[in-house]
């Protein structure tokens, strides 16, 4: 009961938010809520499923591109396009379940790494699609008449769709998916045992990772208005997976938090010319210091301290990953 | 038909020959052990029941389907569970969860609907069934614990609930009393023969705790070097001189 009050003012807030924030506060937070829904989709296949990715800029490029162009030279409706470009990006996931089933930890993220230099290097180059380097303007999204041509109007549809993908996420997590996920994360074997076949349950986490990517980047292109190949490159991808560190791995709300902090972060350091780049990394290192469990477990120190267990450790998780 | 039946099982590992022609046979209903020294391998034939890795040669059929070709999911499916040597918990779960990973294959809603949220019934009902199952295990009060931080003896148990929970016919136990004490050796031998008798079960166990082998098991069949040495009742086979021969071998070496 206490939880759906807590949610309730938190969402009253969210949807006054337009009330009081300037125009540009506003941009900033519907592009932090796409990279919600990115970090989402990374938490549910590194912090959940142990599939260790450092590429989901490529998967977040396919799903902005597609949007874009399904708009643009195909003429669909913005609101069909994002759904499609999640699809279209949910079944590009499965070109990296082919290393995933062969490869863990580091060896994996690799891959990964491959996957995402590869849509960086295509996408500049297949220029009849793309408009190479230049890249391209995205049309602006008409929903049912309706010109989502204000950043208000902007936020309000990120913010639903924001609160769509974290139901599903939660609903995702909460079943025997996301508990199989865990088990084969956690114990391979033991999870076989349990008639989890890793093939199947690993095929799931890639789709549904990418998927939550593609939606992102298809929204992310409409928020914008404007992609480029130059924005897809591996900052971008590390970005994200520090998202999901910094905010809790295997923690919704922490890839929430996560993905708020490290958005606004260049912001709130913008006065401090010249320095920005070391108080973003100093931050960072403090952030991981302090905050072994990211965000979520730090709030959770206090609201619940005997459920804390349950979030692996970032840090640890990482070098787990990397042992293999 | 015996529920199930190994013939002829050899495995290597590089030049070491863990299971040289290893053939028998476990009766439905029984409570069969499989002892022997160290390295005898008796893990290995679990592992090989697992499906985890193909053995050179041999067969293992259960109620008459060849084993061998199925992948290690599917061996669950057929009615075969397992616990492990050194504890195959997800350490990150609670205790329920736990319990309802061991349900996994009987949920019937798909991908899709587990996204949409549409399970839920299922999972109530599923919740129930391991709360009740945790009660009469007297770990109620436990169900919201995380595994990783619960007493070892406390998580063998855990262990052997989630193998119930998947609704098995044959349960392999791979050294279910290893680190417990002579109290705690007894009631899981207890529970064992308990869940045996209500559950319909054929038990299959590894054990090198005598005084559980010598309790509860009906029959016994002794390893060494990847060989049968011995089979039969718990006392014959404690009498046999090839088994004492085995046992007293290898303590003159390690001492």
């Amino acid at each position: 009961m206490r939880r759906l009050i807590l949610w309730g003012v938190a969402l009253c807030l969210l949807a006054l938010a337009p009330l009081f924030l300037r125009s540009y506060t506003l941009y900033i937070l519907s592009l932090a809520g796409v990279y919600v829904i990115a970090t989402l989709g990374l938490n549910l296949l590194t912090g959940y499923a142990g599939q260790l990715s450092i590429g989901h800029a490529g998967f977040l490029a396919i799903g902005a591109y597609t949007s874009a162009l399904l708009v643009a030279r195909l003429g669909l409706p913005f609101w069909l396009s994002i759904p499609l470009a999640g699809l279209l990006t949910g079944l590009t996931g499965f070109i990296l379940l082919v290393p995933a089933l062969r490869l863990t930890a580091i060896y994996l993220a690799i891959a990964t790494l491959g996957f995402g230099a590869a849509v960086a290097e295509i996408l500049p180059r297949w220029t009849a699609l793309t408009g190479g380097y230049q890249g391209m303007k995205v049309p602006k999204a008409v929903l049912f008449g309706l010109a989502l041509d204000s950043d208000v109007k902007l936020y309000y549809l990120t913010l639903s769709i924001v609160i769509v993908m974290l139901l599903l996420a939660r609903n995702i997590v909460d079943s025997k998916m996301g508990r199989a996920f865990i088990a084969l994360r956690d114990q391979e074997r033991a999870a076989q045992a349990c008639g989890i076949s890793l093939t199947r349950y690993k095929a799931y986490a890639f789709f549904i990772s990418a998927f939550y990517t593609g939606i992102a980047g298809g929204l992310y292109s409409f928020v914008v208005g404007y992609i480029s190949p130059g924005e897809f490159d591996l900052a971008k991808s590390l970005l994200i997976f520090m998202m999901m560190a910094l905010g809790g791995m295997a923690s919704l709300p922490g890839s929430v938090l996560g993905a708020l902090f490290l958005s606004f972060l260049p912001h709130w350091l913008s006065g401090f010319r010249g320095l920005q780049q070391f108080i973003y990394g100093a931050a960072l290192v403090l952030v991981v210091i302090f905050m072994p469990y990211g965000f979520w477990g730090f709030v959770r120190r206090w609201t619940m301290p005997d459920k804390l267990e349950r979030l692996p450790r970032p840090l640890r998780a990482v070098v787990e990953f990397v042992r293999g | 038909m015996a529920l199930l039946e190994v013939e002829e099982l050899t495995m290597r590992f590089g030049g070491v020959k863990a299971l040289d022609g290893l053939s028998f046979a476990v009766e439905e209903g029984q409570i069969v052990g499989l002892i022997g020294p160290n390295g005898a391998g008796k893990t290995t034939v679990f592992n090989l029941i697992s499906r985890f890795y193909d053995p050179v040669g041999g067969r293992i059929r259960f109620r008459g389907e060849d084993l061998l070709r199925l992948k290690p999911h599917q061996v669950l499916e057929r009615g075969i569970a397992r616990t492990f040597q050194n504890l195959g918990l997800f350490p990150y779960m609670t205790v329920l969860e736990n319990l309802l990973v061991g349900r996994h294959i009987h949920y019937k809603a798909g991908p899709w609907a587990l996204a949409l949220g549409l399970g839920r019934r299922e999972e109530r009902a599923f919740r129930a069934e391991a709360e009740g199952l945790l009660d009469r295990l007297g770990l109620g009060p436990l169900k919201g614990a995380v595994v990783a931080f619960l007493p070892y003896g406390t998580r063998k148990f855990i262990e052997l609930a989630r193998a119930l929970m998947t609704r098995p016919k044959l349960l392999l136990l791979d050294e279910p009393v290893a680190g417990m004490n002579a109290t705690e050796t007894q009631m899981m031998g207890e529970f064992i023969k308990r869940v045996r008798d209500e559950y319909g079960l054929t038990v299959l166990l590894v054990e090198h705790d005598m005084s559980l082998v010598m309790g509860i098991c009906e029959r016994v069949i002794a390893l060494n070097f990847g060989r049968k040495i011995a089979e039969g009742a718990p006392e014959e086979v404690q009498r046999d001189p090839a088994v004492i021969e085995a046992y007293l071998g290898e303590e003159v070496r390690v001492a």
